[in-house]
């Protein structure tokens, strides 16, 4: 009975031309979207690959300089998009995308994408994500909001139910119908970025496409809630007008105002530190520690005289090993702590304002739709964490390898002197950023797909155990 | 059966139903008269489930409306004053979805059949009925009440907007149902039609049930005069 129904509804959304216009537009708008990533995607990937290669040649050209030296210089290393950034940028764009790692600083990600948009991009970027997250809903909403009012002003709803047939079979078909309109979009989606993806030369892991189902998976239940509560407020509210509004103002307060106010709420209550509050304070505690660069150094002294005592000998002369190498490490390594904790601190931060959009989200599934989408896609806060965190990583483990060979590769002349040896540096590795599998995702994400799921019970309980108080006739006798 | 006990309805401070008790027999057709915004339609409406007496009983056929509403629709055929159809679907198409409803098939010829039985013309059972005049969707929304083979008929004024060719056909229609055993309770305005179909008749005002008369022992005229008679009173 229930397929009768949808087959029906089907059938006037089809013979409805608004209707047919804007799901016409939005396909169009949805595949473009797509596009606009995939070859975004390729575009950035490719000038990336070409940065990697040109920091590649940079670094093998090194001769003549010590590993300390070579420690200063540095290298360059740069963020790959996320899984599926073509379907949801996320916070990417607003994030630096290449990074300077060298000894004694950690310094942060550079060059963001929106830092190089123009006024127009600013005003008109849109990712499939978003569509699908903030303009679907409202195309849903629009649609559906006469789908039992309609029927109710028209006597229809009278008919259908003189006839034995229960709400609950009336609301679940329409409602079958609209979310179909959603699946639609969904499939037309995934098409169109595996099309486009392949055409470009682009290949699929197990865990993309993991991340392709949860994506879509996800997005298909926050489209099933928006029909849901569209459908049950046409319903409950006794004319289609009235209808209308009450959605167009709901849609506003859940996709405009409210993540505005969270976000505000979530800096209020955890206020971050300016960069350049961040790194005062990293200079200020920094100097707290061992300068390697300073002889007067009152704890490079200290440490020196335990290097001594170590190797049992009097002078830096005597010592098998470049003491410099060792002073330049045990800095780095008081520079690390430093860092650890108060990165630590901010990334803390932000994981409690973060916490509030995921509290509020129990209120609002679009804030659960967002963090998910955008984790799912590889480019939330989490993911984009991991970048600095590994490139920090990548940083030590650079820094210590050269530490290590100025310290060791070379020897002392008969004065005593420290005598450097040619280093091939060819062998240090580039950096690889090691991507976050989906259940990174998931298991930073666990509060929103919890929010989602609640709203899916609720509204799937509202409609079918609430459809008996469900009125029937208008305000008419 | 029809059996309504003491059935009270108000809408805010307006009472719309007062301590209604009447009752329909089997084979019996019950006109049901007042102006507008004495009950008819509230009346209609207790007893199809579509809104709940404050107090008072509605059994039909042996089932409490207000306890099992869909039990009870399923032994009632409605016909409103406005009958509403899918209007992308043809007379046919109407006439098969809604029985399906009910859970009675028909093929498209059994379709067609009862729909002419129930006075449509034949070249516009294959057409969309969003073309239908009022007239035209009646006869298609009796053809619905009827596929049900109902043990109870309720009528809101199914002849409004009807010729009177048609609406003599509703009357024999309307009479057939209750001579195989259907209790119709029939709203209408319309008193030559209530005194030619109807086997008795009640007055409302103010949703108080003021008249219970038998047109079969008076004119039309006579009919007229105690319905205008009763109005007077009200005003």
């Amino acid at each position: 009975m229930i397929a009768r129904f949808f087959r029906l509804e089907l059938r006037a959304i089809r013979g409805d031309g608004r209707v047919v216009a804007l799901v016409a537009i939005a396909l169009a708008t949805l595949v473009v979207s797509v596009w606009i990533g995939v070859d975004n995607q390729r575009t950035t990937e490719q000038g990336r690959a070409d940065a990697v290669e040109v920091a590649r040649e940079q670094w093998d050209s090194i001769e003549n300089l010590s590993a300390h030296a070579v420690a200063h210089y540095g290298s360059f290393v740069y963020k790959p998009n996320g899984a599926l950034a073509m379907l949801d940028s996320g916070v990417m764009p607003f994030t630096g995308k290449v990074l300077r790692v060298e000894a004694h600083a950690q310094n942060p990600p550079a060059h963001s994408d929106a830092s190089s948009w123009s006024s127009l991009v600013r005003l008109g970027a849109f990712d499939a994500g978003i569509i699908l997250a903030q303009i679907i809903p409202l195309l849903l909403a629009f649609t559906a909001f006469s789908s039992v009012a309609r029927d109710r002003e028209a006597g229809l709803l009278r008919m259908l139910i003189a006839q034995g047939v229960s709400m609950r079979t009336v609301l679940w078909g329409k409602v079958l119908a609209y979310w179909s309109l959603a699946v639609l979009f969904l499939a037309t989606l995934v098409s169109a970025q595996v099309l486009f993806d392949l055409m470009s030369g682009g290949t699929y892991s197990g865990d993309s496409l993991a991340r392709l189902m949860m994506f879509s998976g996800s997005h298909a239940v926050h489209l099933l809630i928006v029909v849901l509560s569209s459908v049950w407020i046409s319903a409950r509210i006794p004319d289609a007008r009235s209808a209308l509004a009450v959605l167009t103002i709901a849609w506003l307060g859940a996709t405009v105002l409210m993540p505005r106010i969270t976000a505000q709420l979530g800096s209020q209550l955890f206020p971050l530190n300016s960069q350049i509050q961040f790194e005062d304070g990293m200079k200020e505690d920094r100097a707290q520690g061992l300068d390697g660069h300073d002889p007067a150094d009152e704890r490079r002294n200290e440490l020196l005289d335990q290097i001594l005592a170590e190797h049992g000998v009097e002078e830096v002369s005597d010592l098998p090993v470049n003491v410099g190498g060792l002073l330049m490490q045990a800095d780095e390594d008081y520079g690390n702590l430093v860092w650890d904790e108060h990165y630590g601190d901010r990334h803390e931060t932000v994981r409690n304002q973060i916490g509030v959009v995921q509290t509020a989200s129990f209120l609002n599934p679009f804030l659960a739709i967002r963090g998910l989408s955008m984790a799912f896609a590889g480019t939330d806060q989490f993911h984009d964490a991991q970048f600095q965190r590994q490139a920090e990583d990548y940083r030590r483990e650079l820094v210590l390898a050269l530490n290590d060979l100025d310290a060791q590769a070379g020897s002392r002349d008969e004065d005593g002197r420290w005598n450097r040896e040619e280093v091939d540096y060819s062998a240090i590795a580039d950096f690889r950023f090691q991507p976050q599998t989906a259940s990174f995702a998931l298991s930073h994400r666990w509060p929103e797909l919890l929010s989602l799921l609640l709203w899916l019970v609720l509204s799937v309980a509202l409609l079918t155990f609430g459809a008996n108080r469900i009125p029937i006739v208008g305000t008419g006798r | 059966m029809i059996e309504i006990q003491e059935a009270c309805k108000t809408y805010g401070p307006t009472k719309a139903l007062q301590s209604l008790t009447l009752t329909v027999n089997p084979g019996e057709v019950l006109g049901l008269l007042g102006p507008n915004g004495a009950g008819k339609t509230t009346t209609i409406h207790i007893l199809a489930g579509f809104i709940q007496p404050d107090s008072g009983s509605v059994v039909i056929d042996g089932v409490d409306v207000v306890k099992d509403p869909d039990g009870a629709r399923r032994r009632i055929g409605y016909i409103p004053e406005n009958v509403a159809l899918y209007p992308f679907l043809s007379a046919s198409e109407n006439l098969i979805h809604f029985a399906a409803l009910a859970e009675i098939e028909f093929s498209a010829s059994e379709a067609t059949e009862r729909l002419v039985h129930a006075g449509l013309a034949s070249d516009a059972i294959h057409r969309r009925v969003s073309t239908f005049s009022k007239g035209m969707r009646q006869k298609v929304g009796i053809a619905i009440a009827n596929s049900k083979g109902a043990k109870a008929l309720i009528l809101d004024e199914p002849a409004s907007g009807l010729d009177p060719h048609a609406s003599h056909e509703l009357s024999m229609l309307v009479r057939k149902a209750a001579d195989d055993g259907a209790a119709v309770l029939m709203a209408t305005h319309d008193l030559f039609r209530a005194k030619e179909t109807c086997d008795r008749v009640v007055i409302l005002r103010s949703g108080l049930l003021v008249q219970q008369l038998d047109p079969k022992s008076m004119t039309a005229n006579d009919l007229e005069k105690i319905y205008l008679d009763e109005m007077k009173v009200n005003e």
